[in-house]
């Protein structure tokens, strides 16, 4: 269990500077929140595969359908349409790209539900109370410190660094 | 880029902490007597509309106007009218978002509701104006006894997708762009526990760390790539139900992009008209900007001028061709009984908006009002104009009918535009009307 | 003494409705059917019995189509004179009068239900008591052998009895002008097939009537046979059909007319060039002087005796082909002077009983209700709740002709038994019976004994044979008049000093969908196009647009005429100056829902006889009335002629280029491609194949609310085209039903596949898969699909009347369509079904001819032709090669299997 020090600062650019030097410290960031997406911030663990799946849903979904216009129209039940060709290739594309796009739309939502860690309305980072003003205005960093000692040495060095409030806390 | 940003604010908002206070103001405040006329008022629109799809479901599609030749009428115009208005929301979310014009930040989130609703109004009447509406799901594929599938080359399956996977979508979308500001609605202590806790819920536990504000940025910008073209296939699509036909006046290759502009253009009219009450009621003066209105007068009066040259070059088309029904329709459309309504989409989609030349006319409520609606009723026009034109004369002389709609048409036609209002003044007292993450992140560079 | 009021007469009936079709049996006694005899009772399978139905007191050879004891079609008897194996509208509506709602079910005493016999202590005892003192019976033009025999019966037994008859649109003119030619009342029968020239002056042959389809299939046989080109003029005040079809048209007031025959009698007696006034007699002297023997003159009943005795002394000369016979109905005596003699005998009250039988005098004759009062006992028999039902003391139910046994002569004397094809619906009686009532004794089955004592005369030796050859005919072999040979015409008497009317006259015409108003209460006839105007539920009064601006009137101006009532103005075409035509049958004020759909009475205005009325004064109403019409007036532009070409004799249709596409159109395996070719050269527009489809596709009358709002039903419509000049316009008829295209807009544009092709060609739709997007309609380039926007199958226009009745007609091969849901012309799918079924049956491929479609059936002129395209010996497949052919919008694409062979237009050269 070793003790975080946590700190909240009104201002991004004292923030990103506590972040940067916290890492140019060694320090392990246990995490930082932001009321709006910070650039130059290194993420701990950037999440990957996003486009991915937002590509492959789209892809795979919108083939699917398209197999199934395929399939339904030449073999699952062919019949004459004022003499159009059975395989009415160009119309059976606009379905597919409509569909495809909403699948898209879902694969993403679902890879950024997994990837972002969501769903978790119990995390135990909820019980940093600085977490709160993450959603409004405020910069929360919080770093891993080896001991209470350390902790506290690093919540004076945020501090000094311009941290609005700065603490230790126990995990 | 701050100073570029400044245009864009008001004084009051100096700070994260400001813009989001007077984001949720009318959340914490709650009902006022106002909002609760209004809403009333739009209801009771709602509900005269409600009995008169009642009445059309109990009666049948013989309570509207249509007729043997004009078997389209205002269930049609209505659709595509409504549709046409959703298109604005989605664009400038998507469009703005990839072009990075951040001043979007301020008039996106009202936007995209206003998409949803409008798109989900839109929805209601592909599916009213059929003949046996409880069967609508036959447009759907789904396996059955009868081993039937739909018939895929109709433009109306095609819009079948359209609508469904553009509806779902623009949720999906805006779902996502909600997510933080559904955290900020959660962590707000001046709202109740209960509604706290619906937000929390909604809010999916985010948290605002780097990696997950790195995964959404990912997701809303892959989504807007996606959804830019989604808008215009959705719109062409609607263009198509027309284009791919054989009747004089719809048999026209510039029908699709002809509709995307269009839609675009009622969809601006009608974000503008939001803007102003939104920005007004809601006290946004400092969010949404003179500078806002005067982009935004900037889009249609540019969409102003495109319409212009469609509908020229459809005429001039017309004409070009030597098809004698084609120069009939043209004949028809200038001449024939409902030159009115021809003459009028005319003056209020092409004329009204050159007044956006001046930059006076750009900042002035007064003028962004009137051309708005200008706009908002000659793009009906135009629609009614697109069905009853080509179907009341088609080839056959011996065959040609007016078009006259019913009471219960306008009262369907008016209960959209109550539920319209009703749905946007229910989202402005429990949903965030100006993206706080997106506006903070303008605030901040305003600030640098 | 409260006269029956119409809501309470909706409500007897409606009482009455609850009796209502006890049951569909066939008739106790044996009825012969037309083929398969031997046929057991399969059920659904359709028999077809010959038998005949009166109109005008003449029969009309048909073959009625039953089903499980139902008589739900009639079509044509081709053995019978009057019908050739076609029908006319007022046909193949009939068979709806039988299963009307509003039909009239129980004896009724001012406005109380009664019994039938109370009815006969009530006025048949009397007359036994007085010996006929006082005894009038009204009936229309009778032609029935047993009811005249019976009505001989009944004058032995009350020998002050008398017996009028009068039909509104009857021949008085016809006979009285021949009986001053010749000194008898001979009736002229035309040859129109062997007519090179015919002539119509004020007449409208091809018109409604009941010899209107001897007429048209002679004059049309004439029109398709290899020859010189035949040539059709016709002078007339007011549009009508023939004046459509006509090669050279002249619109003339009345006079104009009447002096243009003596022209033509001067100029072919003196063979001098006369005066011709107008241009066009000099090209019809002409052409009668190269035509003679091959050429005819027929005047209309509108012109007077003396130019009925000029056109039978012109006829005479050119030794045109007609026949002369004796009237087939013995009451010679004109019938307008009969009808007002019996009105002044009324009023003078020397009548104590006038029974009317089918007859509605109080409609036709203006003060005929008033003087019913002086009457002590008036019987009224009627199907329906009319004018004089209403103004009668007793109102009796008339059984329909399909009820009930007994016999009818067609118009040139041939006589047919009529069998009933199902047992009256309810407790109504025949004709015969009502003879048997005023005797004062009934019985069952005494109209079939009745019948049968009438033929047995003479043929006791194999009657029974007899009979049932007969009944299996439809006609009694050899029964025609003969043709008497007349002496030469007198010289026809010296024109009376024209007398000039000032202003507006009004011509009374009959109508063409109710002719004088006795098939007002029937929904279908109501709601079929006029030819012409194309109006429905309602007709206007026809101005020439020279009195419309000499008048101040526009179209839709609601003007009172005289005392006739209010009707809306309609400027027309080919209208003479001077003249203008009002439709006789509207007006009513009662007859149910159907029949009181307002108008003007035309009756009215011809207080002096004759059927052009004296100056009229218009009165504005100032309120406008658009008239519900199926058929828009817009400008025509020269483009659109492509859409009814009409040739020179000898011309062909343009063949456009092979288009270019991108379909790549399989022929099907199938045995048979269906293909339908219809020749707009002989189409007469007289509606029989828009009443015959209606009949055999449950084509619901949706009334005049949904007809004003556009929504007509009708799968086949006929357009009328117009496109002349001024001076002389060219008119033409155009039927449209479904074309079948090949490559089918409506069907890609369906998003459930409920329109679809089959292997035969036709282009289908599934009623069951419709959901009702009417994407097809509105991608449809000839709009002839129709759309169920009300349920308009359960919920007709009549009004309280519970219209349950109407089910019983429905064919069950064909489904009733459900609300939402579109439907169109099948090419009569069921008829092509079933004869698929029995050639799967015994494995021979379906013969020509072998499938007939209900419009096909019903033609008069035989202008459609259908039949399998892969026979290339086929009657489609042939006209398919005609140099007239043509397909309808053939530049988009389309490959209608539905084609034309374009007008032929006669014209000739003009002199003057």
């Amino acid at each position: 269990m070793s003790p975080l020090a946590v700190a909240s600062f009104l201002h991004e650019a004292a923030f990103r500077d506590a972040v940067a030097a916290a890492r140019a410290d060694g320090r392990r960031v246990v995490g930082c929140w932001s009321p709006y997406p910070v650039e130059g911030l290194p993420a701990t663990d950037a999440p990957r595969g996003i486009v991915a799946a937002v590509v492959a849903a789209g892809l795979v979904m919108a083939a699917a359908l398209f197999v199934l216009e395929g399939w339904s129209a030449t073999r699952g039940y062919p019949f004459n349409e004022g003499a159009r060709p059975l395989m009415s290739w160009q119309a059976f594309l606009i379905a597919p790209i409509e569909f495809g796009a909403l699948s898209a739309a879902l694969g993403g939502l679902v890879a950024l539900i997994v990837r972002a860690r969501l769903t978790r309305l119990n995390d135990p980072a909820f019980d940093l109370a600085e977490l709160a003003g993450a959603s409004r205005d405020r910069f929360v960093l919080a770093l891993a410190c080896a001991d209470f000692e350390a902790a506290e040495r690093t919540a004076d060095a945020l501090s000094r660094a311009g941290a609005e409030t700065s603490r230790v806390a126990a995990r | 880029m701050s100073a570029a940003a400044r245009r864009w604010l008001g004084e009051q908002v100096a700070t994260s902490g400001t813009l989001t206070d007077l984001v949720c103001a009318p959340l914490d405040r709650g009902w006022s007597k106002r909002w609760l006329m209004a809403l009333l008022g739009s209801l009771a629109l709602a509900f005269l509309g409600a009995l008169a799809v009642g009445y059309s479901l109990l009666e049948g599609p013989g309570v509207w106007g249509n007729n043997t030749a004009v078997v389209w009428g205002f269930p049609i115009a209505n659709y595509v009218w409504w549709i046409g208005i959703g298109n604005a929301g989605t664009l400038i979310s998507s469009l703005l978002l990839l072009t990075r014009q951040n001043w979007r930040a301020s008039i996106n989130r009202f936007a995209e509701a206003m998409t949803l609703f409008a798109v989900a109004i839109a929805g209601i009447f592909p599916i009213l104006h059929l003949g046996r509406p409880m069967y609508f799901y036959w447009l759907a594929p789904y396996p059955n006894t009868m081993d039937l599938w739909p018939q895929w080359r109709s433009a109306l399956v095609w819009d079948f997708w359209a609508i469904l996977c553009y509806l779902l979508f623009s949720v999906v979308f805006f779902y996502v762009g909600l997510l933080p500001d559904l955290a900020t609605l959660r962590d707000r202590e001046t709202l109740g526990r209960g509604w706290r806790k619906i937000y929390g819920v909604a809010a999916l536990g985010w948290q605002g760390s780097a990696a997950q504000w790195q995964a959404h940025e990912r997701l809303h910008r892959a989504l807007a790539v996606i959804a830019t073209p989604l808008v215009c296939s959705v719109h062409s699509i609607v263009g198509l139900d027309f284009a791919a036909s054989l009747m004089p006046g719809w048999t026209e290759g510039i029908f699709p992009p002809f509709f995307v502009v269009g839609a675009l253009f009622s969809g601006f009219a009608m974000v503008t008209l939001i803007a102003l009450v939104i920005r007004h009621a809601l006290g946004l003066e400092a969010i949404v900007t003179p500078a806002h209105f005067d982009a935004m007068a900037k889009i249609m009066l540019a969409a102003s001028v495109a319409m212009g040259l469609s509908y020229g070059t459809e005429w001039f088309t017309s004409w070009w061709t030597g098809e004698a029904s084609d120069a009939r329709f043209l004949r028809f459309a200038f001449t024939g009984p409902y030159w009115p309504f021809t003459v009028g989409m005319i003056l209020a989609n092409v004329v009204a908006p050159q007044a956006f030349w001046f930059p006076a006319a750009r900042r002035s409520p007064v003028a962004l009002v009137s051309v708005s609606l200008a706009i908002l009723v000659g793009m009906y026009l135009e629609r009614i104009n697109i069905i009853i034109d080509t179907l009341s004369i088609g080839y056959v002389p011996s065959f040609w009918k007016l078009y006259a709609p019913t009471l219960v048409d306008g009262a369907i036609l008016a209960g959209t535009a109550g539920l319209f209002v009703a749905l946007m003044l229910i989202a402005s007292r429990y949903l965030p009307m100006v993206s706080i993450h997106e506006s903070r992140r303008l605030v901040a560079e305003a600030s640098r | 003494m409260t006269a029956l009021d119409r809501r309470e007469a909706l409500r007897l009936i409606a009482l009455g409705a609850t009796a209502a079709l006890a049951g569909c049996d066939a008739p106790q006694e044996t009825i012969h059917p037309a083929a398969h005899p031997a046929e057991g009772e399969t059920p659904g399978v359709v028999r077809r019995y010959r038998t005949a139905v009166p109109f005008c007191g003449y029969g009309r050879g048909v073959t009625g189509l039953v089903v499980d004891g139902r008589p739900i079609k009639l079509e044509g008897s081709p053995g019978h004179p009057a019908s050739l194996g076609a029908t006319d509208l007022f046909t193949e509506i009939s068979i709806l009068d039988l299963y009307d709602p509003q039909r009239l079910r129980a004896p009724v005493e001012r406005g109380v239900q009664t019994s039938w016999e109370l009815i006969s202590q009530a006025v048949a005892a009397p007359l036994a008591r007085s010996g006929g003192d006082g005894f009038r019976l009204l009936t229309g033009r009778t032609t029935s052998p047993t009811l005249l025999r019976r009505i001989a019966d009944l004058k032995r037994r009350f020998p002050a009895m008398r017996h009028v008859s009068y039909e509104p649109f009857g021949d008085d003119a016809e006979r009285t002008g021949a009986t001053l030619a010749f000194g008898r009342p001979l009736v002229m029968r035309p040859r129109l097939a062997e007519a090179d020239v015919i002539v119509a002056l004020d007449a409208d042959p091809l018109g409604p009537g009941p010899d209107q389809v001897a007429l048209a299939h002679g004059w049309s046989e004439r029109r398709k046979a290899a020859g010189p080109a035949p040539r059709l003029y016709a002078l007339e005040p007011s549009l009508t059909q023939t004046g459509v079809v006509a090669d050279r048209r002249a619109t003339l007031p009345p006079a104009a007319i009447a002096a243009a025959a003596r022209a033509i009698f001067a100029g072919l007696s003196h063979d001098a060039q006369a005066e011709a006034t107008p241009p066009i007699v000099a090209d019809i002297l002409r052409d009668l002087r190269g035509a003679q023997s091959r050429a005819v003159v027929l005047v209309g009943r509108a012109q007077a005796p003396e130019i009925h005795a000029v056109a039978a002394a012109i006829n005479q000369r050119l030794a045109a082909p007609v026949d002369w016979i004796a009237p087939v109905d013995p009451e010679t005596a004109p019938h307008w002077r009969a009808l007002r003699a019996l009105q002044e005998e009324i009023e003078s009250g020397h009548v104590s009983t006038l029974v009317m039988i089918e007859v509605n005098p109080a409609l036709h004759a203006a003060g005929f209700a008033a003087a019913l009062g002086k009457v002590e006992r008036t019987v009224a028999v009627s199907a329906f709740e009319d004018e004089t039902a209403r103004a009668a003391r007793w109102t009796l139910p008339l059984s329909h002709p399909l009820e009930a046994w007994g016999d009818l002569r067609a118009p040139d004397g041939t006589a047919s038994v009529v069998q009933p094809l199902i047992r009256p619906l309810y407790d109504t009686r025949s004709p015969i019976e009502i003879i048997d009532l005023l005797e004062g004794r009934f019985r069952q089955g005494a109209n079939y004994d009745a019948v049968r004592e009438t033929w047995r005369k003479g043929r006791e030796d194999g009657f029974e044979d007899w009979w049932a050859q007969t009944l299996t005919a439809g006609v009694v072999a050899d029964s025609a008049a003969a043709p008497e040979q007349p002496a030469p015409a007198a010289a026809p008497p010296e024109a009376p000093p024209v007398v000039r009317t000032e202003g507006l006259s009004v011509r009374v015409a009959p109508s063409p969908t109710l002719w004088d108003g006795r098939f007002a209460t029937n929904a279908w006839a109501q709601e079929c196009p006029d030819p012409v105007t194309k109006e429905v539920w309602g007709a206007s009064l026809r101005v020439s647009k020279a009195d419309a601006s000499r008048l101040g009137l526009a179209d839709g101006d609601l003007v009172r005429i005289g005392d006739a009532g209010e009707a809306a103005v309609r400027i027309t075409r080919g209208q003479a100056e001077g003249c203008a035509t009002l439709l006789a049958g509207y007006g009513r004020d009662t007859g149910g829902p159907i029949a009181d759909v307002g108008g003007a009475n035309a009756f009215a205005l011809l207080r002096q006889g004759g059927w052009t009325s004296g100056p009229i004064t218009l009165d504005r109403s100032g309120e406008r009335r658009t008239a519900v019409s199926t058929q828009a007036t817009f400008a025509l532009e020269g483009e659109l002629s492509r859409l009814f070409p009409i040739l020179a004799p000898g011309e062909a249709t343009p063949k456009p280029e092979a288009l270019a596409t991108l379909l790549d159109v399989q022929p099907s395996p199938a045995p048979a491609a269906w293909g339908m070719v219809i020749d707009n050269s002989v189409c007469i527009g007289c509606n029989a194949c828009v009443a015959a489809c209606q009949a055999e596709n449950n084509v619901p009358a949706i009334g005049p609310d949904e007809m004003a709002r556009n929504r007509d039903m009708h799968w086949l419509r006929v357009d009328f085209y117009d496109q002349g000049q001024d001076e002389e316009p060219a008119f033409g008829f155009e039927p449209m039903p479904c074309m079948h295209c090949e490559t089918a807009p409506c069907e890609p544009v369906c998003p459930v596949a409920a329109s679809v092709h089959d292997t035969q060609g036709l282009n289908v739709q599934v009623y069951n898969r419709c959901v009702g997007t009417r994407t097809c309609q509105a991608n449809c380039p000839y709009k002839v699909r129709r759309f169920n926007f009300l349920d308009y199958a359960e919920h007709g226009p009549y009004g309280g009347v519970d219209q349950k009745p109407l089910r019983a007609q429905r064919n069950p091969d064909v489904t009733v369509r459900a609300r939402g849901v579109m439907e169109k012309c099948t090419y009569c799918v069921q008829r092509i079904s079933a004869a698929n079924r029995v050639s799967s049956a015994s494995g021979e491929a379906i013969a020509d001819g072998a499938v007939v479609t209900a419009c096909q059936a019903a033609c008069p002129t035989r202008a459609i032709a259908f039949g399998n395209l892969k026979d290339e010996s086929s009657a489609v497949a042939r006209l398919k090669r005609d140099p007239r052919h043509f397909a309808l919008l053939e530049e988009l694409g389309t490959r209608p299997r539905t084609t034309y062979l374009a007008r032929v237009r006669n014209a000739g050269e003009k002199s003057g």
